[in-house]
């Protein structure tokens, strides 16, 4: 336990060393603002020609029922945000395995006497909760949207939920790549890349037969997002993020056996 | 081989993703390009495989079959567990309004289904609601036997002209040849098209009328066209009943309905109605305070006894344009069949009622009082002719405390037991103010009580949900909200960045 507390340590030093975690954290958070205001904007647009087009002042009942704060407004900038993470999450993950790789770091790790497990593990959880940090203070300011959308703490929750595992899920494919290779662009890259992939498979339900579909849906990111973001918050969709995360976990954990016996 | 091989594959499927997306629909050579990258990226990684096994030592080559046998493990293991997870229904409903929790009155008519319904989602790219109905209509199937599914309006014009679809996220309830459509989808409207389709036996319950009553067709405020509807949806027949020209209740009659007469009713009508009630009858009266029709004494003589005075309640808001007190909105409730699901935080809304008394005729009756006002309240035969802006203050003869708005009686003369309910104001069943909070469940449940009905007493899907905003949020107070905290998160992220920047090189 002492080994893993000082691995744990060590990782967050190393991560709130770096300017880049920073300057994630601050994109992210001016991102989310800029989308949040743009949807604003047009709401309020919309609002004003619906009110210019009766002519008669502001008449609410003339306003078709989706268009409203919640539908027009937080939802959107929720499911943006989503497709936003893709970005900022694999400049994070690059340098976890592959930085260390490409510094020649990751010989002392890997005869410091720590077992794999601990060290895969400490860099995964430090990973994680920076993740959460970053969902934590990216959702306040949207956040502030319910308080007149009339969305309740619940939902608020959910959705929070929701998009914090969809971080996680793309962060345990960020660091998949990162274990499995020495370049930290070609990490980044590739987690773009694959994560992008399996964001949203609906594009291709249409190809393959309502089986194949069914597979599709099964493993695309975003369609478990997705009952989040509604408020429903599903066991299955709690376990499929969490086994992501274990696949994720074994799997670089077994990248990094191989690399400890081919050298 | 491994690298030009992965290299290759890559660049056939980014040509045809491109392609697809450039396209919006699969093509023979996208097909062709994703198929051929994945087989030379299958091709290169089993290269590497073969490379990496040949170069090291034999000694090294089982363990590292066993790491790649772990590694394939671990994703077998995560696969099995989420194939295992969705076999459970496990779920927590977070919404407001609990828009994805079903209310017992659909479950139960989902559970009466003599056939699988069908229910067809319309639908038209890029509609932002589909989502929500479909999780609705999932839920719907997962509580009966319902076939669901989605058409794309684009593809199915035809359904369109036949069922008259004005627009998507329309739901199309098709049980048999019958079919019902729901343009606006909520679990309340879908409940109303399915209990319309379901097959029904006949119960037949007359409400009077010709003298002033409310009217169970008249739409609007005013009217009671929302009652009528919810009573035949519930499986009733209604008939009207002119009480002034008959002389006896017909026989087939399950209950009788008076809601609120504003003229007086002929003496042989009141005694029509006695007669009734006491051949074991089910009658079920709205009161409204300032009418005397008659019917009051009839309750009277049966001990339900409505002095002609407003109820005043402080501790209810008033209503727009209402004065202080005199639409009380009740939270307390006696245990009953008629107020089942009802409690603290599921009230039901009055507008200017009366108050019963109880005073038993015989030691057999059983009367109730079942929902109540708060303890602070009284009555007083003036309110009613304050100004809007007036508190009400109680008067010489005021009785503070607890007031029945809704009393019910059980009774034994003779000819089998006879039920009565008698409300304390009509509004809280007129459409105004029927789907306001739970009056709905109170007056339905209450005649499914009266009738003897009582395994049809359930609380009812909520219509509109919570209402949602739709009025502009200037930019220009949110700006400044922003500006004034919103940008104090990234300046402080920023300069704690900037530090470990400038720390970074100096060292």
């Amino acid at each position: 336990m002492i080994t893993f507390r000082a691995l744990i340590r060590k990782e967050c030093v190393v991560l709130f060393a770096s300017p880049v975690a920073y300057v994630v954290l601050t994109t992210v958070t001016l991102l989310t603002a800029i989308l949040f205001f743009e949807h604003l904007r047009l709401y309020n647009q919309q609002l004003f020609l619906y009110a210019s087009s009766n002519m008669g002042g502001f008449d609410s009942s003339a306003i078709p029922d989706y268009i409203n704060l919640r539908d027009t407004v937080f939802f959107p900038v929720m499911e943006q945000l989503g497709l936003t993470l893709l970005l900022p999450i694999p400049l994070i993950t690059m340098r976890v395995f592959a930085g260390e790789r490409a510094r020649g770091t990751d010989e002392l790790l890997l005869t410091s006497g720590a077992s794999l497990g601990q060290i895969v593990g400490a860099k995964f959880l430090v990973t994680y909760g920076f993740v959460v940090l970053m969902m934590g203070v990216s959702f306040l300011y949207p956040a502030s949207a319910i308080v007149q959308g009339g969305l309740g703490l619940g939902h608020l929750v959910s959705v929070f939920v929701g998009l914090s595992l969809l971080a996680l899920g793309i962060a345990s494919i960020g660091l998949v790549c990162s274990a499995l290779t020495r370049s930290q662009l070609l990490a980044a890259t590739a987690t773009v890349g694959s994560a992008y992939l399996f964001y949203d498979l609906g594009w291709a339900y249409g190809l393959v037969g309502p089986g194949w579909a069914g597979l599709l849906e099964a493993v695309a990111l975003h369609d478990h997002f997705a009952r989040f973001s509604e408020g429903l918050v599903a066991l299955p969709d709690v376990v499929y993020f969490l086994c992501l995360a274990g696949a994720a976990f074994g799997v670089a954990r077994a990248a990094l056996e191989w690399r400890r016996l081919t050298g | 081989m491994t690298g030009p091989l992965a290299l290759v594959g890559l660049i056939l499927m980014a040509f045809g993703w491109a392609s697809q997306q450039v396209l919006g629909a699969q093509t023979p050579f996208a097909l062709g390009q994703w198929l051929a990258g994945a087989g030379a990226l299958t091709a290169a990684g089993l290269s590497a495989l073969v490379r990496t096994g040949r170069h090291s030592q034999p000694g090294l080559r089982a363990p590292m079959l066993r790491t790649l046998a772990r590694g394939a493990g671990a994703c077998l293991v995560a696969a099995a567990l989420y194939a295992l997870s969705t076999q459970s229904e496990t779920r927590l409903d977070m919404t407001f309004e609990n828009s994805f929790t079903l209310a017992e009155a659909t479950t139960r008519a989902l559970g009466e289904l003599p056939e699988p319904i069908t229910l067809t989602l319309y639908t038209l790219p890029g509609d932002p609601r589909l989502r929500r109905t479909g999780l609705l209509l999932d839920e719907f199937a997962r509580h009966g036997e319902v076939v669901v599914r989605s058409r794309d309006l684009n593809h199915y014009a035809e359904d369109e002209d036949r069922y008259g679809i004005g627009s998507s996220n329309s739901v199309l309830a098709q049980l048999g040849e019958a079919w019902a459509l729901v343009q606006r989808p909520t679990e309340g409207s879908l409940y109303e098209a399915i209990a319309g389709l379901l097959p029904r036996s006949e119960r037949i319950l007359y409400t009077a009328v010709g003298a002033g009553e409310g009217d169970l067709r008249q739409e609007g405020g005013d009217g009671f066209s929302g009652l009528g509807a919810a009573l035949r949806n519930a499986g009733y027949t209604v008939r009207p009943l002119p009480l002034a020209v008959v002389d006896a209740i017909p026989e087939d009659a399950e209950g009788l309905l008076v809601i609120a007469p504003r003229r007086a009713l002929p003496d042989a009508a009141l005694a029509a109605v006695e007669r009734y009630v006491d051949g074991g009858g089910a009658l079920v009266a709205f009161l409204e305070p300032g009418e005397a029709s008659g019917i009051e004494a009839v309750l009277a003589r049966y001990g339900l006894e409505s002095p002609d005075r407003f109820v005043v309640d402080p501790a209810s808001h008033p209503l727009e344009g209402e004065t202080t007190g005199l639409s009380p909105v009740v939270s307390a409730y006696a245990t009953h069949p008629a107020t089942h699901g009802l409690g603290p935080n599921r009230m039901t809304f009055f507008r200017r009622a009366r108050a019963f008394e109880l005073r038993k005729i015989r030691p057999s009756d059983r009367l109730q009082a079942v929902a109540l006002t708060s303890p602070d309240a009284w009555t007083d035969s003036r309110a009613g002719a304050l100004p809007p802006d007036a508190l009400p203050e109680p008067p010489e003869d005021a009785n503070p405390g607890y007031h029945a708005l809704l009393a019910l009686a059980e009774l034994e003369r003779g000819a089998g037991p006879a039920r009565i309910a008698a409300f304390g104001d009509a509004d809280v069943a007129s459409n105004r103010y029927l789907r306001a909070l739970y009056n709905l469940d109170l007056v339905l449940n209450t005649i499914h009580w009266a009738v003897e009905r009582e395994p049809a007493i359930a609380l009812h899907p909520k219509h509109g949900g919570r209402q949602v905003n739709q009025f502009p949020v200037p930019l220009e107070r949110s700006l400044r909200s922003f500006y004034g905290a919103g940008l104090l998160v990234p300046e402080f992220l920023l300069i704690v960045g900037g530090l470990v920047w400038l720390r970074q090189r100096n060292a």
